[in-house]
């Protein structure tokens, strides 16, 4: 599993060790430089004293001269354990002279230089002893006439003990080593307790999201303590966990009501089965009938409960189409039709029917709902009434013992205003299904009371009528 | 024994109902709360059956005046609501049992027989007359070991008779716990079927009359 923790430990001291290493290396460096400086500055002088001193009148010994300058200068050069060198060759590269401290040593050749610039360079002139030299043209044109130019210079070496500046520098590298280890492992640790300190919120986060489960979907989580960086997620956990505690209540009364709705007939349906097998004389072709109605009534349970549940998951998407109400209607009106002239019912119509743009099969529920429960409901012989309005339909259907402080409650599931009529045939679900069909589609479906009848009004909001 | 159904549902009403009656209960049935009530106080029911959700009037709403009315009928709940608070609540409102749907039918036949026992202070579902024994749960009555021919309004005339030993039972009782609303008053039906069963338990030709007639007050077995 990937560790956030180490990952970030590791690129915080890779990070800081790149930068540790630049930063040590300039140091170094700089220093390295600085310390060279001064001894290339040393030597220039000393140099110049030989340039000058090679320029003497004595044409014959500017090697001795210059020799014997530098000797007075430094006296460390006739020490045999001085820290000063020098050596002086003729062009051919014989040695002319060379300091009494290199004793049996030789500085390295410099070769024929080129123009009178000096050259540096740092030379091991023994297992233990680190010199810089410098090399230049010594004498060269005198005032002599008559001589040649060539025979009047002297390729010298001049160098400085330089040990201890390589041991300054190696000392340098060391302490710049150890410091850097000395941070790395320091920041190891500041970052190991800073991750720890900082993710503690995170961890907090996970310890309540674990206590959260299917019966604790009503709690959330407190991000009232927690980091700033943190509250975009605990928005969105919270977020997260009330759709889950939607869907779960969805799931739940799906359960609930399907199981309160089926209780009946499944009762029927048990209590036929068991006076058939206890008394099978008396079993006969209405028990069948009962029988094959009851599945009827649970199948038709389980289809509006589902279509109710997937309703209201959102996952039902309206299919816009323009859609005549006055042919919806009739269509719907053929399978009620032969209950209504049993009942003795007549279905009115005023106005004229429009066209709407939405989803028929929405449409078909929220519209068959509504004529179906008119049927149900009303008195034999009554008159079913439907009006019609560019934006609304209503149903109108007498109710006289309706109460009719509780007209909206019909959208509520399972609520019945008068069980005795819709006993075995109506779940009283159909409205709450029509109204939720009513919400998808954007139409306001609401019910009133008024002069002893029930009447369902289905419209379109002002708005789009008016922009449609 | 007279029964009061209560039930909206028409199937299950109607099949239960069947049921009751096949088993040898008289049954008054009907799917309102207000028509329940009412019959309930106007009848002398041996055990009501109601369910609690009921248009017009709930089962609670009826057991509550019924309680208040001074009517202790026994009262089984048989309702979809199953929640222990439900059964709870129906329990402390005085009902005597509750039964959840879906029901067996025997596990309803035999919570009513164990009511009716309980009315007529009976701990067993075995009643003892002289030579006459009543088998409850299997419906059958036998006289010295013999069990007696009977139909089942004759079973339950004969089971009234014997919960009521030693009281006198008048015919408009008898007419109330075992025959239907529509018997005509001026009919002899209850002598006829007196004297059916009269003559059914008679075995043999020692058998000592059992039922005895208390002239203008009515019918009493007892043991002479």
């Amino acid at each position: 599993m990937k560790s956030s923790r180490r990952r970030l430990t590791l690129l915080l001291l890779g990070g800081l060790f790149v930068i540790w290493v630049l930063a040590a290396c300039g140091i170094y460096f700089s220093q390295r430089h600085r310390i060279i400086s001064d001894l290339d500055a040393k030597l220039t002088l000393e140099a110049r004293s030989v340039k000058f001193a090679a320029r003497g009148n004595d044409e014959n010994a500017p090697k001795s001269i210059a020799a014997r300058r530098l000797q007075e200068r430094l006296p460390e050069y006739d020490s045999s354990d001085g820290d000063a060198f020098f050596q002086i060759w003729n062009p051919a590269g014989e040695t002319e002279e060379k300091s009494a401290s290199l004793g049996d040593r030789d500085l390295p050749w410099p070769g024929s230089l080129i123009g009178n610039s000096p050259v540096f360079k740092t030379a091991q002139l023994s297992d233990d002893v680190t010199v810089r030299l410098i090399s230049i043209r010594a004498g060269g044109p005198g005032k002599a006439k008559g001589k040649s130019r060539r025979s009047s210079f002297a390729i010298a070496a001049i160098g400085l003990d330089a040990t201890d500046m390589q041991r300054s520098l190696s000392h340098l590298m060391t302490g710049l080593l150890a410091v850097g280890l000395i941070v790395l492992g320091s920041t190891a640790l500041l970052v190991n307790l800073s991750l720890r300190v900082g993710l503690a919120p995170i961890r907090r986060l996970a310890r309540e999201a674990g206590m959260i489960d299917t019966d604790t979907l009503d709690s959330r989580f407190d991000g009232e303590q927690a980091p700033s960086e943190l509250q975009p997620i605990y928005a969105q956990l919270n977020e997260l966990i009330g759709r889950l505690e939607e869907g779960f209540d969805r799931e739940r009364r799906f359960s609930a009501d399907l199981a309160h709705e089926l209780r009946t007939p499944i009762a029927e349906l048990r209590a036929i089965s068991e006076f058939a097998l206890k008394w099978p004389e008396d079993s006969d072709e209405d028990t069948r009938e009962e029988t094959f109605a009851i599945a009827e009534q649970m199948e038709s349970i389980v289809d509006t409960l589902l279509t109710l549940a997937r309703a209201e998951s959102g996952h039902a998407r309206p299919d816009q189409q323009p859609v005549d109400l006055g042919l919806l209607v009739d269509e719907l009106w053929e399978p009620l039709r032969q209950t209504a002239d049993e009942r003795d019912l007549l279905l009115t119509k005023e106005g004229q029917p429009p066209v709407w743009t939405s989803d028929k099969r929405f449409l078909r529920h929220i519209i068959g709902n509504l004529l179906g429960n008119g049927v149900s409901h009303a008195p034999n012989g009554a008159q079913l009434g439907l009006a019609w309005a560019s934006n609304a339909l209503e149903i109108r259907n007498p109710a006289p013992d309706f109460p009719s402080d509780q007209a909206d409650r019909v959208f509520d599931r399972l609520w019945r205003a008068d069980r005795s009529r819709t006993g075995n045939s109506h779940s009283g679900l159909g409205l709450s299904l029509a109204r939720t069909c009513a919400n998808i589609l954007g139409l306001e479906l609401t019910a009133r009371h008024e002069g002893g009848d029930f009447i369902a009004r289905l419209a379109q909001p002002e708005e789009s009528h008016a922009a449609g | 024994m007279r029964l009061l159904l209560v039930e909206d549902s028409d199937r299950l009403r109607g099949i239960v109902a069947k049921a009751l009656r096949r088993t040898g209960y008289r049954v008054d049935e009907t799917g309102d709360g207000k028509e329940g009530l009412d019959l309930a106080q106007d009848h002398d029911y041996d055990v009501a059956i109601l369910d609690i959700m009921l248009p017009s009037l709930d089962g609670l709403t009826i057991l509550e005046r019924l309680r208040g009315d001074g009517i202790d009928t026994p009262v089984i709940f048989l309702t979809a609501r199953d929640g222990i608070g439900d059964r709870v609540e129906g329990l402390r409102r005085g009902a005597d049992d509750y039964l959840v749907k879906p029901f067996a039918l025997e596990e309803l036949l035999a919570r009513i027989e164990a009511l009716s026992r309980r009315t007529y202070q009976k701990s067993s579902n075995e009643v003892r007359v002289a030579d006459l024994l009543l088998d409850g749960a299997a419906k059958r009555i036998s006289r010295q070991g013999s069990p007696l021919d009977l139909t089942s309004r004759e079973y339950a005339l004969l089971e009234y008779l014997m919960l009521r030993a030693g009281h006198v039972v008048s015919r408009a009782q008898i007419e109330e716990h075992i025959y239907d609303d529509f018997v005509n008053p001026m009919s002899n039906v209850v002598d006829s079927a007196i004297y059916t069963l009269r003559r059914k338990i008679a075995i043999d030709a020692d058998s000592k009359p059992l039922i005895h007639t208390r002239r203008g007050q009515g019918y009493i077995l007892e043991e002479r």
